[in-house]
């Protein structure tokens, strides 16, 4: 039995449009402007439409250079995340630690503490020992921030493994390493990719070890695209969000599975 | 007018039929039990009443009043929850009056009618205490009177006691039973537990893949089974199967004309209810009692009785029935079951 | 899975990870500290934190006013959002309060420029709806900061609230239900306080998220009063003051310790101990 009610209805249109303006509105605008090549007070839409600051964007030497800085920043921190994490959080899974939930915390810190007065001070340090300007310094400052992503969700990946599974191979006399190599490890692969989705997202998006580390000598996209924005170049500083938001939203899509609190605490910087 | 009626109560989980065309109805304050082994559809029953399954078809009615499409807040039908539900942030007193409190009733008369339920229950002293300070018996008996502090025109129960140790639940059983009469709250009680539905109820429901295959009075369901499914879901029993010709089974000295054109038929056999006697002793027997001539095989001691293995004349099965009388096994035996004791199908 | 190795193994394979965090953590954390006492000659004093006080006490309040007005907004929204999709499954919200999730916040900073400017595309469609030439843009005033940072907030705090009304036992509400209480009560009554500790840390990591944001205030905050992370910023790139910058931080430290503080109290009182 249902009832049709034309005041329903329009209170449902009016919030779905009401919705839609607060949430997608933001966004619109940076795409609308990343096509404008004229764009004046009052028109709704730029006046002109150019594809020229997406062709820019990809030919001209320092927006490439900064979003290939950025790649490249993101999947070394990976990397080292990875390598740092698989074996801890291998310890953690599986390895009886005299304070585990405060080291376990510890690694939260990072991203639950404000990290600026940690940023500017890494800097400082990095500048004594010739990593600020350097690429090196924004990677060793995201991968410290960014540890507890993979850490976390590859410890979880790791702690859900029955050790039965392990114990049946080493039964079958497996060493500790073959067993991890062979048996582990295939297992957490799904883990494994999750976290360093988040660690990858994370540090593409990092802005403020970015722009105090790599301050005088490099630029990755996010701080590019701040200078553009403050420079009221909005073409330039538009088509680089749009190309930091596109993996993000398609990833918070595809990962519902791992859309937990806990691992997104720190994202967004 | 009945109490509470539902008439073709329909509802599917995809291919599985929950409630295939269900009607029942409950008549005065009586308690009405629904047994059915478990994925019967007895809960689904129950949380459709309470208005937490949306029916796919059928009428409800309380009072006579349709309340199929009322939301479950405006049905005052209470419900008590197998895990009691009882909110943990609350203390025995908050969860009691919480139903009050929410029907606008002035501090006093709540206080008082919190009271009251608490010494009907033989809760005293325990208002301020958490449920979780509560032992397992106490935390349904406060969940039992938060549902009849509102005087509800009807209460649900399902499997009430199936989280009480098995002691204490043969003792609530009937505390239950004289508290329903008391209070005369219409009950609908759900239980995969025959023996307890047949020992408290005034009316029983048996389920079976979300149909009703019998209603009646215990006593009905249990002398009269309807079919085999019945027959074989109340009491202890024994069944095994006799070949069927043209629509006639004999068994012992019975012979009975069956309506379907099977091969094999069951026999159910009361397994306490079966006499058990020397081959050669002369029993008068009744009209219609069943006489089948054994061996026993093996004997098991039950303590206030002997489970016997019977090994029958003309029957491919051994029977397992219970006696209080010792008989050595290899001994040759007469077993006299009355009328109403045995079933074929 | 309960029986966990005992070795100094497990002490070995988590110490690369602990000795990075250790040099480029709290390393520069202590340094951060330790730099708060002493000026610029390498003396102790504590002038960094009279100068702090003398130029930064309306910014220090100012902050943790805007900080726990966002709190506040999130928090009603998430619970609104969160009791709605525990009652009714809606896709089109489900994917919409989700969409600033991942959204780094420099980018919403952006976004929120364009948005919320006094020529924005907010003014564009509100003009046009209104039917008036101009209207005042928020972009660059405490209402558009906070809106920008409600606006990045509340995703996540209605996904940890929506988290832990939708594990609370469904008994719980149907009880409530049963008894005659309608949707509203059983949020008051039953979802939020069932979901206490769920909603603590939604706030403690609402409030320590916004209060240590540097880019949305940089992108969208106005210039006076400013938020105490644009002042540590300002402090080091224009006056290459250290000494103040960390005193700042340590304050900033203070007030998050404050939280966490009252955070743990409320868990050990709310089961007698923090389960993570
Ligand atoms: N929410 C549900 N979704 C899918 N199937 C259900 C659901 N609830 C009950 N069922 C199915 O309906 C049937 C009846 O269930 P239920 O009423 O719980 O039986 P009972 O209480 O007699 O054990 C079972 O087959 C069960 O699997
Ligand atoms: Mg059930």
């Amino acid at each position: 039995m249902k009832r049709f009610s034309i005041w329903k209805l329009t209170l449902k249109v009016v919030v779905i449009i009401l919705i839609l303006t607060l949430m997608v509105g933001p966004l619109v605008g940076i795409v609308l402007w990343s096509f404008a090549r004229r764009w004046y007070w009052p028109s709704p839409i730029p006046q002109e439409f150019t594809l020229r600051f997406w062709h820019d964007v990809f030919a001209q030497g320092r927006v490439l250079d900064s979003l290939i800085l950025s790649v490249t920043v993101a999947l070394i921190t990976v990397a080292l995340s990875l390598a740092l994490s698989l074996p801890a959080a291998y310890g953690f899974a599986r390895y009886k630690l005299p304070i585990e939930r405060i080291l376990l915390i510890l690694f939260l810190m990072p991203q639950a503490f404000p990290q600026l007065p940690v940023f500017i001070n890494l800097a400082s340090i990095f500048g004594r020992i010739g990593l600020k300007g350097n690429m090196w310094g924004i990677i060793l400052a995201h991968t410290m921030a960014s540890l507890v992503f993979s850490l976390w969700i590859i410890t979880a990946t790791f702690k859900a493994i029955p050790v039965e599974l392990e114990q049946a191979a080493q039964n079958l006399g497996a060493s500790r390493l073959k067993v991890f190599w062979t048996i582990t490890f295939p297992l957490a692969v799904p883990g494994l990719i999750a976290g360093s989705i988040f660690v990858f997202l994370w540090s593409m998006g990092e802005f403020t070890a970015a722009f105090f580390i790599g301050a005088p000598f490099i630029q990755t996209a996010p701080v590019l695209m701040y200078t553009a924005s403050m420079g009221y170049n909005m073409q330039i500083a538009s088509v680089i969000s749009i190309i930091l938001i596109i993996p993000s939203l398609l990833f918070m899509i595809l990962i519902e599975r791992y859309l937990k609190a806990e691992y997104i605490s720190g994202l967004g910087g | 007018m009945a109490v509470l009626e539902g008439v073709n109560l329909k509802k599917y989980y995809g291919k599985v039929h929950a409630l295939d065309d269900v009607s029942f109805a409950i008549e005065g304050n009586e308690l009405l039990a629904v047994i059915g082994p478990s994925g019967s559809g007895k809960t689904t029953l129950l949380r459709s009443i309470a208005g937490f399954v949306k029916l796919d078809g059928g009428r409800i009615f309380l009072h006579g009043e349709d309340i199929t499409d009322l939301a479950p807040e405006k049905r005052n039908v209470a419900m008590f929850f197998q895990n009691y539900a009882l909110w943990p942030h609350m203390t025995v007193f908050e969860n009691i009056a919480y139903g009050l409190k929410l029907r606008k009733i002035d501090k006093k008369t709540i206080k008082e009618k919190v009271e009251w339920a608490l010494e009907f229950l033989g809760l005293e002293g325990l208002a301020d205490r958490k449920p979780s300070q509560l032992s397992g018996g106490q935390q349904q008996r406060v969940a039992l009177a938060r549902a009849i502090v509102v005087e509800p025109k009807v209460l649900l129960l399902d499997e009430p006691l199936s989280n009480l140790d098995a002691k204490i639940r043969l003792r609530i059983r009937f505390e239950l039973k004289a508290l329903q009469q008391k209070l005369g709250i219409p009950t609908l009680y759900v239980t995969h537990d025959q023996e307890e539905a047949l020992s408290i109820a005034d009316r029983v429901i048996v389920m079976h893949e979300g149909k009703i295959l019998q209603s009646g009075t215990p006593e009905e369901i249990y002398r009269n089974p309807r079919n085999l499914f019945v027959a074989d879901f109340v009491g202890m029993n024994t069944i095994v199967k006799v070949p069927a010709e043209n629509g006639l089974v004999k068994v012992g000295n019975i012979t009975k004309r069956i309506e379907n054109e099977q091969k094999t038929a069951s026999v159910v056999i009361r397994a306490d209810e079966v006499n058990i006697v020397d081959a050669t002793a002369d029993v008068s027997t009744k009209e219609g009692d069943l006489v089948l001539i054994g061996v026993i095989k093996d004997r098991l001691y039950l303590g206030s009785k002997y489970r016997y293995e019977v090994e029958v004349e003309d029957i491919n099965e051994p029977l397992f029935v219970n006696h209080e009388v010792d008989v050595a096994p290899g001994k040759k035996v007469k077993m006299i079951v009355p009328e109403g004791s045995y079933f074929i199908f | 899975m309960e029986e966990k190795i005992k070795s100094p193994m497990g002490f070995i394979l988590i110490l690369p990870a602990l000795s990075v965090l250790g040099l480029l953590y709290v390393f520069p954390l202590i340094r951060a500290i330790w730099s708060s006492f002493y000026d610029r000659a390498g003396n102790f004093t504590l002038g960094n934190y009279a100068k702090v006080f003398e130029l930064y006490t309306r910014d220090i309040v100012y902050s943790v006013a805007m900080t726990a007005a966002t709190v506040g907004v999130v928090l009603v929204i998430s619970i609104a959002i969160a009791s709605y999709l525990r009652f009714r499954d809606w896709k089109f919200l489900d994917y919409m309060y989700r969409l600033p999730l991942f959204i780094p916040f420099l980018i919403v900073g952006h976004a929120m420029r364009i948005f919320l400017a006094p020529h924005g595309t907010l003014n564009a469609l509100l003009t046009r709806i209104i039917g008036v030439e101009e209207l005042p843009g928020i972009s660059g005033s405490w209402t558009g900061l906070l809106f920008s940072f409600v606006w990045v907030m509340t995703p996540f705090a209605t996904l940890i609230i929506l988290g832990a009304f939708k594990a609370l036992e469904p008994a719980y509400v149907e009880a409530a239900q049963n008894l005659g209480a309608s949707k509203l009560r059983i949020i008051f009554d039953i979802l939020i306080p069932l979901s206490g500790p769920s909603i603590m840390v939604a706030t403690i990591l609402t409030f320590v998220r916004t209060i240590s944001s540097l880019t949305i205030p940089l992108m969208v905050g106005p210039n006076k009063p400013n938020m105490i992370t644009i002042d540590m910023m300002f402090r080091v790139n224009y006056f290459n003051d250290w000494g103040v910058a960390n005193s700042l931080g340590v304050i900033s430290y203070l007030i998050v310790m404050v939280l966490a503080i009252y955070y743990l109290r409320y868990m050990v009182a709310e089961r007698g101990g923090i389960k993570g």
